[in-house]
């Protein structure tokens, strides 16, 4: 493992796409992934100084509610349902 | 167990939002699916030509994937066409369809019903393996009426909330639908002029295969699908009702199909004759292109054994058209 864990590495940005491609992550899972990883960054750092959950409530409630709101609808959106697979268009 | 009456009305006040969230969440999830559907071009399935389906329909066909691809209307200007064939589907779902959009046709037409080999036998489509997937597509197009096995919970998943029940991935719905959908439309400019002939004849008969398997029992007795017998003579109906000219076409296959299918399954072939023989008495016309010499060794009228490309389906129309529409 040791020796092939740099294989690519003269082209750094084909090695960090293709070691993801490899682990089955695709470049719009791997969008999606990004924007979850900031949003526990951002509330990470921020909780360093202060607390989080005391700022949401003290926020106008219009604002707060919408923040309510919106983290469910993510969850909604981009949690996986297990739909039926695709529709099987080569087998006619 | 004992509950002050500010307790209570913080427990009521509690429920009060939670309710008002749910409301807020169910209308979020409703409009972010409108946004979706909107957005989304994936249209592998076929079915968004139905949302500007014409008026005044002269001439018309139905059929599976064979009627899908194998009829071409893009030169025809004189009158208004529509080709509602879609893939995979049964003549009893042509006739739910027919019913359903009934109004769009007009008077005097003309409607090509596609007949395949294998479309008069086999049990009912619901015991087949993809039975769910393929008519997850008719909730888009038809009432529940005309939906096999309708599940008002599927209805809801499908049309008014598919973020909760069609989307798995949104974004990677949104990215790559259109791209996803037009494989399928790319298909029909195909031909096999470069495929070579092993390829072909395992193309053939794995073909001939999947389209025969179940409509011959163990006993190699043959059943009929009553439903899609029933279907076919409920769609001639309909067509003498609007006194629209019905004419019954197999399309045609590319020879190793039908050789392979004629020597494989030649009691499936001869009860299909037969039937076609039984339904002259209706008076309706038969056109047979199954083995039709100006398609029957042309390479490059095909995308698959089965399958007329846009070439093909071209050249068949201009046939049709000379005979039934001029």
């Amino acid at each position: 493992m040791m020796e092939h864990m740099l294989y690519g590495i003269s082209d750094p940005i084909a090695w960090i796409f293709s070691g993801i491609a490899d682990m089955g992550i695709d470049r719009y899972t791997l969008f999606t992934l990004c924007i979850f990883t900031l949003l526990l960054w951002i509330y990470d750092y921020v909780s360093l100084s202060k607390n989080v959950l005391q700022m949401l409530s003290d926020v106008p409630i219009v604002l707060r509610w919408m923040a309510y709101l919106g983290f469910l609808l993510l969850i909604c959106v981009f949690s996986q349902k297990g739909v039926a697979a695709e529709f099987v268009y080569f087998q006619f | 167990m004992f509950i002050s009456s500010s307790e209570r009305n913080e427990i009521i006040l509690f429920l009060k939002k939670a309710g008002l969230l749910f409301l807020m969440c169910v209308a979020g999830l409703y409009l972010l699916g409108a946004g979706y559907k909107k957005l989304d071009r994936n249209d592998y399935d076929c079915v968004k030509k139905f949302e500007t389906i014409p008026n005044q329909i002269a001439v018309s066909n139905f059929g599976s994937s064979h009627g899908l691809y194998g009829f071409c209307y893009d030169d025809r200007t004189e009158y208004v066409c529509f080709n509602f064939g879609l893939v995979s589907q049964s003549l009893d779902y042509d006739f739910r369809i027919l019913k359903q959009y009934e109004s769009c046709l007009a008077e005097h037409g003309v409607m090509f019903l596609t007949v395949s080999w294998f479309s008069l036998f086999g049990p009912d489509e619901r015991e087949k393996e993809d039975f769910l997937s393929l008519n997850r597509r008719y909730y888009k197009i038809l009432d529940a009426s005309n939906i096999k096995d309708f599940s008002f919970r599927y209805k809801l998943l499908v049309d008014v909330f598919p973020i909760l029940g069609v989307a798995d991935n949104v974004i990677y719905d949104l990215a790559t639908g259109e791209e996803r959908g037009r494989i399928v439309k790319d298909m029909w400019d195909w031909d096999m002029t470069d495929a070579s002939l092993k390829e072909i004849e395992t193309d053939a008969k794995e073909t001939c295969q999947r389209h025969m398997e179940n409509k011959v029992d163990a006993k190699g007795k043959i059943t009929f699908n009553q439903a899609n017998v029933d279907a076919l003579y409920g769609m001639i109906e309909i067509c003498r009702k609007k006194n629209i000219t019905p004419v019954l076409i197999t399309t045609p296959y590319l020879k190793e199909y039908a050789e392979e299918a004629g020597a494989a399954y030649p009691q499936i072939l001869d009860a299909f004759y037969a039937f076609m023989e039984q339904m002259k008495e209706t008076g309706v016309a038969y056109e047979d292109f199954s083995r039709d010499l100006r398609f029957f060794e042309d390479r490059s009228l095909f995308f698959s054994v089965d399958h007329l490309n846009k070439k093909g389906a071209l050249k068949l129309t201009e046939i049709l058209w000379e005979a039934y529409v001029k």
